[in-house]
């Protein structure tokens, strides 16, 4: 992923969490593979396991 | 992206196989010269632009024309049988070096018909070997293409200097160019796409949690949080529409403002008309006073004019015809001498001589009249009234002549003038009528754009209300959620995917703006290195404002974009380019553009080339021209050599008709054939 160093930086500003799944989504979206659709499910199920984890805590 | 080779085969005017090399590095300067018409110099530029994106009609074309790919030659020579075309690039982006080849045949039936035939690429491993695979899927291509270089921003670097000016004009369609670029070059639009992805998981998890959840004050909240979000989209869009509409209002009443000056100027016009139309009439009436002077001067005397060298000969005869008459001496001077007894000729009295008496009255006996002598006497009388005058009537003539002369040359001068200012007037407009018409169109686009100013105003009051509501409903959407236990995990991801909705939103402000004023910046001091000393404190900042439109600043603070030269557009829409590239440059380190330019120099002057040729190189990673020899005149083939950035040279001769050849000229010999 190609990101610019500021957009980098901006997003290094959220929280571990946003950053994450922040991070995954960009990722998503530059590997042009999946449709918005499957990106919602991907993103869905990513924020289920951090706040799962974050509620067996 | 650095571009390595370019090598052809029977494409476009090019017959067989031939081969750039592109100059990189420390001599990034590759110049190829067509000189001659149809040598082939836009065909390189549609090889590339065939090559990288499978395009075969350029920016430039006219898209209804159907244009052959495959050179005719080789068709020819190929009695129309299927003749295979081909482009291949070589082109390094990051780390990575990819060979990119592109084919296409024709056939040659009734009319040519051609089909791309192929399309393959390989690129080299983390080792820098070229992998033995080759991939040959057009969609797998086109992604790894696009992620180099986007076929949207493709324009930004590899285009027809002609046609850049373009860039820095103020329609909208130019618009959503230059924004839609620099989304696209500056990622920007992955994050767009990123907050669109978010806020739709949001939207959709919302519906589902309520329909599984049954509960009704949920699905009324729910049902009311979807209005609003529907009403808010919904003056959205009318919003942006009309904000279009008051782009084009602008546009409509900039031109009308225009027609109404220029029309105004033609009163100004049809004033000095009447003035000229007045002039023209009182010369009128003093040429025809002139001509009735000359006129009745030459019915009264003309004849004798005409005479006055036989009246010396006929006067002369005349005096002769009279001496030979008898009645030297008339009858009434005779009578007289006697009645008053005093000679009427010599004065001495007849009462002192009778002699003398007798003499005259034997002349009165003898007198013999002769009826000659009337006639004669007349005719003399005539003659000599005339040259009493002639002089006088001849000046009388002449005086009249030349006045008359005088003023039908002014005549004519006025009529050349009024003949003009009538055309000028007919090109410029329209009658009074037309004008009263043209001032009330102006007056009513004025008062739409005042009015969808104020629909604007009051949509964006009424959308501000309406996402408060919308807040408060999402809060009381959470409470009520809150309250029904097995919800607790759904309610913690929608929260967590609304949070960083709003997260990116900011990211994505903030960004932008960076990226708009770094641009702005960065377009700026590259148009002072560009531009002529003599313009370069006409303008003081290239702005590119928050509709991401590129605005000119002028000395004096106010945007000038309109009214702008040609050639001032161009350097403006060359600044933003490199601008552009080398911001993208920064914030991506692994990525370089090539400048490709089709006619850089066309409407650029002397001095502004030479700041051009000497900045551009230091500017850009690599610069690639395309020129013609009015462009490449020993001037600019001097200052290119000047720079040391000069690596490769090329002519392209054109050999015969559809077979052109390119041969690569070394940098310090002359390939200027002007100037």
């Amino acid at each position: 992923m190609k990101q610019s160093e500021d957009l980098i930086n901006k997003i290094s500003l959220l929280s571990e969490e946003e950053q994450e799944i922040g991070k995954k989504l960009l990722e998503y979206i530059d590997m042009k593979q999946y449709s918005n659709s499957r990106m919602e499910e991907l993103v869905k199920s990513d924020i289920r396991e951090i706040v799962w984890k974050e509620d067996l805590e | 992206m650095i571009l390595n080779k370019i090598e052809l085969s029977n494409f476009r005017q090019f017959y067989g196989q031939q081969e750039i090399i592109f100059a990189k590095d420390e001599r990034n300067i590759t110049v190829i010269l067509g000189a001659e018409n149809g040598s082939g110099k836009t065909g390189i530029f549609r090889a590339l632009i065939f090559s990288l994106f499978g395009e075969v009609q350029i920016a430039q074309d006219n898209p209804t024309d159907s244009l052959h790919i495959v050179n005719l030659k080789a068709l020819n020579e190929n009695d129309g049988g299927p003749t295979e075309s081909w482009v291949s690039i070589e082109f390094k982006d990051g780390n990575q070096t990819y060979q990119l080849k592109r084919s296409i045949t024709a056939i040659k039936r009734n009319k040519i018909d051609e089909k791309i035939s192929g399309v393959e690429l390989r690129y080299t491993d983390e080792f820098g070997n070229f992998s033995p695979e080759t991939i040959t899927d057009e969609y797998e291509i086109q992604e790894i293409i696009e992620s180099i270089i986007t076929a949207d921003t493709k324009d930004f670097f590899f285009f027809d200097g002609e046609q850049i000016d373009t860039l820095a004009k103020t329609d909208s369609d130019v618009k959503k160019e230059v924004k839609n670029g620099i989304i696209k070059l500056l990622k920007i639009d992955e994050l767009e796409k990123a907050i669109d992805v978010l806020s739709a998981l949001s939207r959709n998890e919302r519906s589902r949690i309520t329909s599984e959840s049954k509960n009704l004050d949920l699905t009324n909240k729910q049902n009311e949080i979807e209005t609003i979000e529907e009403k808010i989209k919904e003056l959205t869009r009318l919003k942006s529409q009309r904000e279009n509409e008051q782009l084009i209002l602008n546009n409509k009443i900039n031109q009308l403002q225009e027609d109404f000056d220029q029309n105004s100027e033609v009163n100004d016009l049809i004033e000095k008309r009447n003035n000229i139309e007045d002039k023209v009439k009182i010369k009128q009436q003093l040429v025809s006073t002139n001509k009735d002077v000359i006129k009745d001067t030459l019915l009264d005397h003309g004849v004798n004019l005409l005479l006055s060298d036989q009246y010396i000969d006929v006067n002369n005869y005349l005096d002769q015809v009279a001496a030979d008459q008898d009645d030297l001496v008339s009858i009434t001077a005779i009578n007289k001498t006697l009645n008053d007894q005093k000679c009427v000729i010599c004065g001495n009295d007849l009462d002192s001589s009778k002699q003398h008496r007798h003499n005259v009255e034997l002349l009165k006996n003898n007198f013999k009249s002769d009826d000659l002598s009337p006639l004669i006497a007349m005719i003399q009388g005539t003659i000599t009234d005339f040259q009493q005058n002639q002089n006088e009537n001849e000046s009388k003539i002449e005086n009249s002549l030349i006045v008359f002369n005088e003023v039908k040359e002014d005549l004519e001068q006025e009529k050349i003038r009024l003949e003009n200012l009538n055309n000028r007037i007919k090109t410029l407009a329209l009658t009074e009528e037309n004008l009263a018409d043209l001032q009330e169109e102006l007056e009513s686009k004025i008062k739409e754009l005042g009015s969808l100013k104020d629909q604007n105003y009051y949509d964006e009051e009424e959308i501000n209300r309406l996402v408060k509501n919308q807040v408060k409903a999402s809060k009381e959407f959470e409470t009520l959620m809150g309250q029904n236990k097995s919800l607790k995990l759904d309610q913690e991801v929608l929260k967590f995917v609304d949070k960083l909705e709003d997260e990116f939103t900011n990211i994505f402000g903030e960004y932008s703006n960076d990226m708009r004023i770094r641009l702005s910046d960065e377009a700026t001091n590259i148009f002072k290195k560009l531009i002529s000393r003599n313009d370069r404190d006409l303008i003081s900042q290239i702005n590119i404002n928050d509709k991401y439109e590129i605005e000119v600043i002028g000395w004096d603070g106010i945007n000038i974009t309109p009214d702008i030269s040609q050639g001032q557009r161009h350097i403006v829409s060359l600044s933003f380019i490199t601008a552009l590239s080398r911001v993208a440059i920064k914030n991506f380190k692994d990525r370089s553009f090539p400048l490709f330019m089709d006619t850089p120099f066309g409407r650029i002057s002397g001095e502004n080339r030479d700041q051009l040729i000497n900045n551009i190189p230091k500017l850009t990673s690599q610069w690639i021209l395309l020129v013609t020899d009015t462009e490449l005149t020993r001037e600019e083939e001097k200052a290119f050599k000047e720079t040391n950035k000069l690596g490769h040279w090329y002519r392209l001769n054109k050999v015969e008709k559809y077979h052109s050849e390119v041969e690569e000229m070394h940098v310090n010999s002359s390939i200027a054939t002007r100037g």
